[in-house]
């Protein structure tokens, strides 16, 4: 099916990604000896730079392959897909200006480091930290697995060759730091733009505006609504996912990143509209259950099945590329920023408090392979040989036990870390046994009218804090924090002593 | 700047979290319907397809008028 050319065509693109990207350590000279230079880039990014690494960090395998594949397995229900980006956006413009600001101002790159200087607990932090650690974990796997399914559709051995895409990946975040991923999310957004609009196009005026595929599944009785049995879970994950995308460390990373608190609300503006890809891509995973183009019923190939279909070899081949581009370079910016979280939040507080900076940056380098070797855990869940998607909902399960660590704690100064700590507590642990009980292969509860774990895993923290919070009042048990009510603000220009600040950063750049 | 007023900034948590969470996720019963069709697209579809360009517009309105950033 594919001829030596092809193949050709497939590394080479992938190969000069890498190459491009490698480059891009010498793009704007910085001194990658300093830890904060090396994993946020010296917040230097402009608008259309961090625009590119934020779009190159949510769009991913996921929407590629996991998408078509959720809307060929449960039809409308992938739909949630769509529908979280347009919530995530605006809830994204609200808050974290504010957490940027604060950030900016006492220097933290981390969500624990803010966590720690909030509630004057680096216990908490370590507990944050390692919520966002575990929460990368499928996130990556998502990827791998994501380019194993491209990789069986074009009929290579499947585990040496994802292996060694990621060691590549691995090796060159480390060097280029985050600005390597810039230069090479600018290079897999204009592949996959290319390559979307394109399929959308041909695809469009195949199927007569799409109406093709919708009549012929009424016409074959599939549903492609969201299963009524379903409601309640399709509203939780929306919903649950839309708040805690913004507590993904690497997305923390690439905000804590931005020039300033205007650049985030633009991007903010702007960023949803990548989210039609969802729709579309949903509607591209029904043309292959209408068509009956997956004899295997591998909901994961669905994608690759309606290129192979529709599409001469070559240009398949570099959709193909474009794809695992668009999963290595969101692997390697994942896996540095919980590196980055590891050396900061761990390492750093418990282990070596005297460590020199280059003693940190080697940390960071180990524990960015550790963090890829790890995630092969959730390769092997029954999850990653299904409905793809369910992994990456894992991550967020997670994730949004931390909302009121990193979030709430922004709005309400009187909240305390010991009623934080036990709504963490047992909010985790509802969310890892409400996995348990369906085997990690979804995460929706059967025996919870199919509601998300993540959304049930936040009303019990949120119960226990209130609870906590109410006896830690009741006895007057004192707590303190490190930043005053008064310093959090929503607007650049308003912060007290970032003249200074940026007198002094000014400074700074010219010695 | 900081100075926005109360008014304005309950209009702001309308304007982006409770709009986009009533109109985008919690109606979901009321609009995961096939009817009424629109150039073969079943509602479900062409519904949220149009909410992606709406919504925004909206954070747009925040940023420029409520915020009164400048683009």
């Amino acid at each position: 099916m594919f001829n030596g050319l092809d193949y050709a065509i497939f590394f080479t693109l992938i190969g000069l990604t890498i190459v491009v990207s490698f480059l891009g350590a010498k793009w704007r000279k910085a001194d990658f000896s300093k830890i904060s230079e090396w994993s946020i880039g010296g917040r230097k990014f402009g608008t259309i730079i961090v625009w590119f690494l934020m779009g190159g960090d949510i769009y991913t395998a996921y929407a590629l392959i996991s998408v078509p594949g959720g809307a060929y397995g449960m039809g409308g229900f992938i739909l949630y897909s769509a529908v979280y980006g347009s919530i995530s956006y605006p809830f994204l413009y609200y808050v974290a200006p504010r957490l940027y600001l604060i950030a900016k101002r006492k220097g933290m790159i981390t969500g624990g480091d803010y966590v720690k200087e909030r509630f004057n607990s680096p216990t908490l932090a370590l507990l944050i930290a390692l919520t966002g650690i575990i929460a990368m974990l499928p996130y990556i796997a998502l990827q791998i697995v994501g380019i194993k399914y491209v990789l069986v559709s074009m009929n290579f051995p499947v585990i040496e060759s994802y292996l060694i895409a990621f060691l590549i990946v691995a090796a060159f975040t480390i060097v280029a730091g985050l600005r390597g991923p810039a230069l090479g999310a600018i290079i897999k957004d204009v592949l996959l733009w290319g390559v979307i609009i394109t399929i959308t196009v041909v695809l469009f005026i195949n199927f007569s505006g799409f109406s093709a595929v919708f009549a012929h599944l009424d016409a074959m009785n599939k549903n492609y609504l969201i299963p009524n049995k379903l409601m309640l879970g399709y509203i939780t994950l929306a919903f649950g996912n839309g708040i805690a995308w913004l507590l993904f460390p690497n997305l923390l990373t690439g905000i804590f990143g931005s020039k300033d608190a205007k650049t985030i609300k633009k991007n903010s503006v702007f960023l949803p509209v990548y989210q039609v890809w969802m729709v579309i891509l949903a509607i591209i995973g029904l043309i292959a259950l209408s068509e009956n183009l997956i004899p295997s019923k591998v909901s994961s190939l669905a994608f690759p099945s309606v290129l192979n279909a529709y599409f001469p070899p070559t240009f398949v081949v570099i959709a193909f590329a474009a794809i695992i581009i668009g999963a290595m370079i969101p692997a390697a910016i994942q896996a540095l920023s919980a590196a980055n979280l590891i050396t900061r939040n761990i390492y750093l507080e418990y282990f070596n408090k005297s460590a020199n900076e280059k003693r940190q940056v080697l940390i960071g380098r180990i524990f960015v392979f550790v963090m890829i070797v790890a995630s092969l855990i959730f390769v092997l869940t029954p999850a990653a040989s299904g409905l793809i998607f369910y992994l990456l909902t894992m991550s967020y399960a997670w994730l949004l036990q931390t909302l009121p660590a990193i979030i709430i704690s922004m709005y309400w100064p009187k909240l305390d870390k010991y009623s934080v700590a036990a709504g963490w507590l047992f909010g985790i642990v509802f969310t890892t046994y409400g996995l348990f009980t369906v085997n990690f292969s979804s995460s929706l509860l059967p025996w919870l009218s199919y509601m998300y774990v993540g959304i049930a895993g936040l009303i019990i923290n949120l119960v226990v804090l209130l609870i906590v919070h109410a006896i830690v009042r009741l006895l007057r048990i004192k707590y303190t924090s490190g930043i005053k009510p008064a310093e959090f603000t929503d607007f650049d220009e308003s912060v007290v002593g970032l003249k200074e600040w940026r007198k002094d950063d000014l400074r700074a750049s010219k010695e | 700047m900081e100075g926005i007023s109360t008014k304005m900034k309950i209009l702001k948590i309308f304007l982006l979290m409770i709009v986009p969470w009533t109109f985008i996720v919690f109606l979901a019963p009321l609009y995961n319907t096939k009817y009424p069709f629109l150039g073969g697209w079943p509602f479900l579809y062409w519904y949220l397809f149009l909410w992606v360009f709406i919504q925004p517009v909206f954070t747009f309105i925040v940023f420029k008028y409520i915020d009164k950033e400048r683009w």
